[in-house]
């Protein structure tokens, strides 16, 4: 494999000093390690961050977005739907971009429309220019989830990327979090839906600003020594494991689709689906029109949902690991949590706010023992499946050889 | 597609939320069956199991 040479623009002839040289530089031309790769790490976090607050912008001011554009819930429902097929759309083709071009175009720019998206949907003057909205950021949101993941990938070793995975997972949590915290202190100053979309610009502008001055992509260079010591890794562990070529071992690793059990282990994504997104796009509705109370309220109730359920995702995952069980602790969160949903909708309209948000912070709490329980579980299925179906190991030696990891 | 297309169905007038948070509850209940189902490991920490074992071949 032929090495490009890397473009980094910087004058050989001239000595630039650190800073600036850091500033005209294209690429990371070394393997990020230390600090330096906390700082990109953070970058990617803080730009996934963003983009789930802008996500998740809408639901707490659904009430005004009703009355504003003269519509109504069903409505509604068709044209999240719509941003379901956009999410489809972005994911398929950014994705390939990125591969193409680069993760950095994919990571930065999509802030910058977004904003813009943002600015239009604050000025939509109805429904049809406010759908697009809906439509684009959706498309834009989704297209960078696997450039995210990808640009995570780029620079953490395979030891320590379940622990930056987890800091990716908590920014969904933390983007939702901003969202409802946002909206419940900024609507009694500002009522209505375009305060929010306004705030939501500003947000993005700033977030494109830090972006595209600090985050750079590895250089072709470090890229393609990855790649390079990927493969040979690839080609070592299939010989290790009896395997003639790494083609031969990627075709037995094929099997795993026929695994019944990770089918069913997947399927939970359409349950898990229906009550997350019920949390995050139509819990402040459902508190504002079903027991009466205002929407900045009600985005600080939902708010405390997510504050819990940030906490209790990253305790549970530490749970998993240190007491090395994944079905009992998802289990336990899924069963507590369908409890409490069940508690929830029993509840009569004059229930009081604080015990409201005190029935919120629980739910939290009990829905954050599913998401690493789950996602652990589904990594190491396929492994834990043919290991069980291996003959000659006693349990005792399956027990020493259970190593948990995180995704 | 479930949820943004049921979702307006059960609620209606506002007044089948708690329906509907009972959907979220069964959904809550679903995902247990799965990850009971499909998830692959022990039920409680072999740290434990050891330590039933140890006391056993103690008494």
């Amino acid at each position: 494999m032929s090495i490009p040479e890397v473009d980094d623009t910087i004058s050989r002839s001239e000595p630039l000093e650190p800073r600036r040289r850091f500033f005209r530089r294209r690429y990371i031309d070394e393997y990020p390690t230390g600090w330096r790769r906390v700082w990109v790490i953070g970058l990617i976090v803080l730009a996934w961050t963003v983009e789930n607050f802008e996500l998740y912008k809408a639901g707490p001011v659904l009430p005004y977005i009703f009355e504003e554009f003269d519509t109504n819930l069903t409505t509604w429902g068709y044209l999240a739907a719509g941003a379901g097929v956009a999410t489809m759309i972005g994911g398929l083709t950014l994705s390939r971009l990125s591969d193409r071009f680069g993760r950095r175009p994919v990571i930065i720019w999509p802030v910058l429309i977004y904003g813009i998206v943002m600015v239009i949907g604050a000025l939509a003057p109805n429904l049809a220019v406010f759908s697009l909205t809906i439509f684009a950021g959706a498309l834009l949101v989704s297209g960078m989830g696997p450039t995210v993941n990808a640009a995570l990938r780029d620079v953490t070793p395979q030891t320590g990327r379940a622990t930056s995975y987890g800091f990716l997972g908590t920014a969904y949590t933390l983007g939702a979090l901003i969202s409802t915290w946002v909206a419940a202190e900024t609507i009694p100053i500002w009522p209505g839906f375009r305060a929010q979309y306004w705030i939501g610009a500003a947000v993005a502008g700033a977030i494109f600003m830090i972006l595209f001055i600090f985050y750079r992509d590895l250089s072709p260079r470090i890229r393609n020594t990855i790649i390079r010591d990927r493969e040979a890794g690839m080609r070592a562990a299939a010989e290790k494991a009896g395997y003639a070529s790494a083609a031969d071992a990627m075709k037995a690793g094929d099997a795993v689709f026929r695994n019944w059990r990770l089918w069913v282990l997947a399927g939970y994504g359409i349950f898990w689906g229906i009550a997350y997104v019920t949390v995050g796009n139509y819990v402040p509705l459902y508190i504002v029109s079903f027991h009466g109370i205002s929407p900045a309220s009600a985005s600080g109730l939902a708010s405390m949902f997510w504050l819990t359920f940030t906490v209790a995702l990253v305790f549970s995952g530490w749970l998993c690991d240190r007491l090395q069980v994944r079905k009992v602790i998802g289990c336990a969160g899924g069963i507590s949590t369908g409890i409490m949903f069940f508690v929830i909708a029993f509840l009569p309209q004059t229930q009081n706010i604080t015990e409201l948000s005190l029935i919120w912070a629980a739910t939290g709490v009990c829905a954050g023992f599913i998401y690493p329980a789950q996602v652990a579980m589904l990594s190491e299925t396929p492994k834990r499946s043919a290991r069980s179906e291996s003959p000659g190991r006693s349990p005792s030696s399956r027990l020493r050889r259970w190593s948990p990891q995180w995704c | 597609m479930v949820l943004n297309l049921g979702l307006p169905q059960v609620v209606g007038d506002g007044s089948g939320w708690p329906m509907w948070m009972v959907a979220a509850g069964v959904s809550c209940c679903l995902i247990t069956v799965c990850l009971a189902v499909g998830g692959v490991g022990p039920w409680i920490p072999p740290a434990w199991r050891r330590d039933r074992s140890v006391r056993s071949i103690g008494t």
